[in-house]
């Protein structure tokens, strides 16, 4: 199944994200606009409380109010209403606005049934209690004990107000609210379109180039891009790179085979027909032919190592070991070998640090060449190591293998290092382990060097580079 | 000795089967995986030499099936590749040896003999002739000969005794003996039987009785006494 495009991803998300993030927004403003208003809705009332008390006067035994600034505590059914009550909870004294409450028979009887709340009647002098109570419909209520001078007696002012504005003030506040997170929202996700399209830029410039290449116009990713995308281009470029130079390998290659193998065929074409003369050529020039396709082919997997120059490192010790496990098991050619027991390889110099940057592939057939020689050629006793070493501000991987046999001949140090050439005769064989080493070793701009071993025989010192190829 | 040839180039082959025939070995030769796994379980072959690249079952599930079966039969294993991981595997799958092809001869016969001299630590197998008192049985011409006389032997009559010859000194099975030799083909199966062809060889190179370098050994098959 084909994955979302990131344009669909990123839309998806926010069609999740951004409802749950406004909401949330949406949900905290209209808490705070509910605590303003309440606070504001007490802050009212005190003022009315205190403007209630400068009215009042006890007189006798009875609270009179001569003028109420308030012109609402006059109006009937005003929606705001004051009261007097006894610390009894009998109501003393009302407002003329109290007289008519909504559609109820008898206000003054339900306000009687109200006050005796203990919220309300409960207050001690000097405390003021702020409250949501209910008569025909929603009011908030603020009581506050007073004891009215050695005269009077201690009472409770009540102040009634309906809820019915603040319940329109914040519904009309919601609506603007729901329409601001709308608008909101559609503004972001516009905003965020045009971000994405933006940030995309880069990937649609990489698909042009990409499609350039397809059409044959370039040859690599010319830049620039940003930062994030510069590790992908640069290993698109390598692998665009390794790939022209394996093609030009490959024709290379085949140049090379059609011109080397065309003579040794026009000599077996143009040779006369004399049984063992010519079947001695045939086998020459076959064997010959034979030598060329099978270095040739060596050549030719080595043009894959390139894809891994982008892997991890390889650690050198299980790789070694494994293979000097099962070379280990291989029975040993010639009668002069006739013990059960193989040779001897000691392996305690490979360090456990040691790693091939490359394929592990190649550093297999560049040990397993090396030590399918030495094990051909040693009495007893083979010795495997490999290290890290830091020469000229260049890090090397060193790999060697030293053997006890009768190591190499003078003068034939570099010879055996060529496709098919070989020291000795004894031992059958094609002779093209070592210059696979060679092809493999040039390849990763290593270094190849025979001497002589601590243990008698030859000794194979394999240099390769110790850090990635660095990437341009 | 009867060596077993796996392998499904008709070629590469009637190549190999002929160069064993021309030095005097016989040979089965089955083009596939599964025939090949049959053959090394049913019958006792000296050593296989299997291709890695075989249609169906390949070489290493052949070794790896064999091996887990417990056969300890010795494999030498012929590979078009070069690469060392491929023969890393069939060692660790349980081949004996390998060879890279193209495969020449003297070349496949020196690692035989250090394989068979590796698995089955037998030192007569360099000795092209074997001696038993006036008796001697030459590898190389394939001729026996009493007191420097030539002993006339049919094929499966030479097979089986180079085969209890090469065996000296251990009790060898009627199955293990049948197994050894390539049966005349036309011959009188009773004829052609292991008893009777043993009974043959020994009146051939003992008429007078004097060596009995060949023992029946009741119940369990017969013995080639060890020189002395």
């Amino acid at each position: 199944m084909k994955p979302p495009s990131i344009r669909l991803r990123l839309l998806a998300a926010s069609l999740v994200i951004l409802p749950l993030f406004l909401g949330l927004t949406a949900w905290a403003l209209d808490r705070a606009f509910g605590n303003y208003q309440r606070q504001a809705q007490q802050e009212s009332m005190r003022l009315q409380q205190l403007l209630l008390a400068k009215a009042a006067d006890w007189v006798g035994s009875e609270w009179r109010f001569d003028a109420l600034d308030e012109s609402r505590l006059s109006l009937l059914g005003s929606g705001l209403y004051a009261y007097v009550v006894s610390t009894q909870g009998d109501i003393l004294w009302h407002s003329p606005s109290a007289g008519l409450i909504g559609d109820l028979p008898d206000p003054l009887a339900a306000a009687a049934q109200m006050v005796q709340s203990p919220d309300l009647y409960g207050t001690g002098i000097g405390d003021s209690r702020f409250e949501e109570c209910v008569l025909d419909t929603d009011y908030f209520c603020l009581s506050t004990g007073v004891a009215w001078g050695s005269a009077g007696p201690e009472s409770i002012f009540l102040i009634v107000e309906s809820q019915a504005r603040a319940i329109a003030a914040r519904s009309a506040y919601r609506s603007y609210l729901l329409w601001l997170c709308l608008g909101a929202a559609v503004l972001l996700l516009l905003a965020q379109s045009l971000i994405v399209r933006w940030g995309l830029v880069p990937l649609r410039r990489i698909a042009i180039a990409i499609k350039r290449l397809e059409r044959g116009k370039s040859d690599r990713l010319d830049g620039p891009y940003p930062d994030e995308l510069v590790p992908l281009t640069d290993n698109i470029n390598i692998l665009l790179a390794s790939e022209k130079r394996r093609r030009e390998r490959v024709r290379n290659t085949m140049d090379r085979l059609t011109h080397v193998l065309k003579t040794p065929l026009m000599l077996i074409r143009n040779s006369r027909d004399e049984e063992h003369e010519f079947r001695e050529l045939v086998q020459d020039q076959v064997t010959r032919m034979l030598g060329i396709v099978e270095g040739e082919l060596a050549k030719a997997r080595l043009d894959g190592a390139a894809a891994d120059i982008l892997g991890k490192p390889v650690p050198v010790q299980p790789v070694l070991q494994r293979i000097v496990d099962a070379y280990g098991r291989l029975p040993r050619l010639g009668a002069q070998f006739p013990g059960r027991e193989g040779p001897d390889i000691d392996t305690s110099a490979v360090a456990a640090d040691a790693v091939f940057h490359g394929e592990e592939r190649d550093l297999q057939d560049l040990f397993g060449s090396v030590l399918e020689n030495s094990l051909k050629y040693c009495r007893s006793q083979i010795a495997v190591g490999a290290h890290l070493t830091h020469e000229a501000d260049e890090h090397w991987l060193e790999l060697t293998v030293g053997d006890d046999g009768d190591g190499i001949p003078p003068g034939y140090e570099q010879a055996i290092l060529q496709r098919g050439a070989r020291a000795d005769t004894t031992n059958i064989g094609q002779g093209l382990g070592l210059s696979i080493v060679v092809e493999i070793v040039s390849a990763y701009g290593g270094s190849l060097q025979v001497d002589r071993s601590d243990l008698g025989g030859a000794l194979f010192v394999i240099k390769l580079p110790g850090a990635p190829p660095a990437v341009s | 000795m009867r060596f077993l040839i796996v392998e499904d180039h008709i070629g590469m082959a009637d190549q190999l089967s002929r160069g064993f025939s021309d030095r005097g070995y016989s040979t089965k030769l089955v083009s596939n995986g599964e025939e090949g796994l049959f053959e090394a379980q049913e019958i006792d072959y000296t050593l296989a030499v299997v291709d890695l690249g075989l249609p169906g079952m390949s070489g290493l599930e052949l070794i790896k099936k064999l091996r887990k079966a417990g056969n300890q039969l010795p494999i030498i294993v012929l590979t078009a590749r070069n690469d060392v991981e491929t023969i890393v595997q069939a060692m660790e799958a349980g081949a004996d040896d390998y060879l890279k092809k193209p495969v020449y001869f003297e070349e496949l016969f020196a690692h035989i003999e250090a394989v068979l001299r590796r698995v089955l630590g037998d030192p007569k197998l360099d000795e092209p002739v074997l001696e038993y008192g006036e008796l001697s049985l030459d590898t190389r011409k394939r001729v026996v000969t009493l007191a420097r006389e030539r002993v006339e032997l049919t094929r499966a009559e030479y097979e089986i005794l180079e085969h209890l010859w090469r065996n000296a000194g251990r009790v060898q099975s009627k199955k293990t003996i049948a197994d050894s030799y390539q049966r005349d083909p036309g011959a009188d199966p009773k004829a052609n039987s292991v008893e009777g062809l043993v009974g043959r060889i020994k009146r051939k190179i003992d008429p007078d009785k004097n060596l009995q370098p060949i023992e029946t050994v009741r119940g369990r098959g017969y013995l080639f006494r060890e020189a002395h």
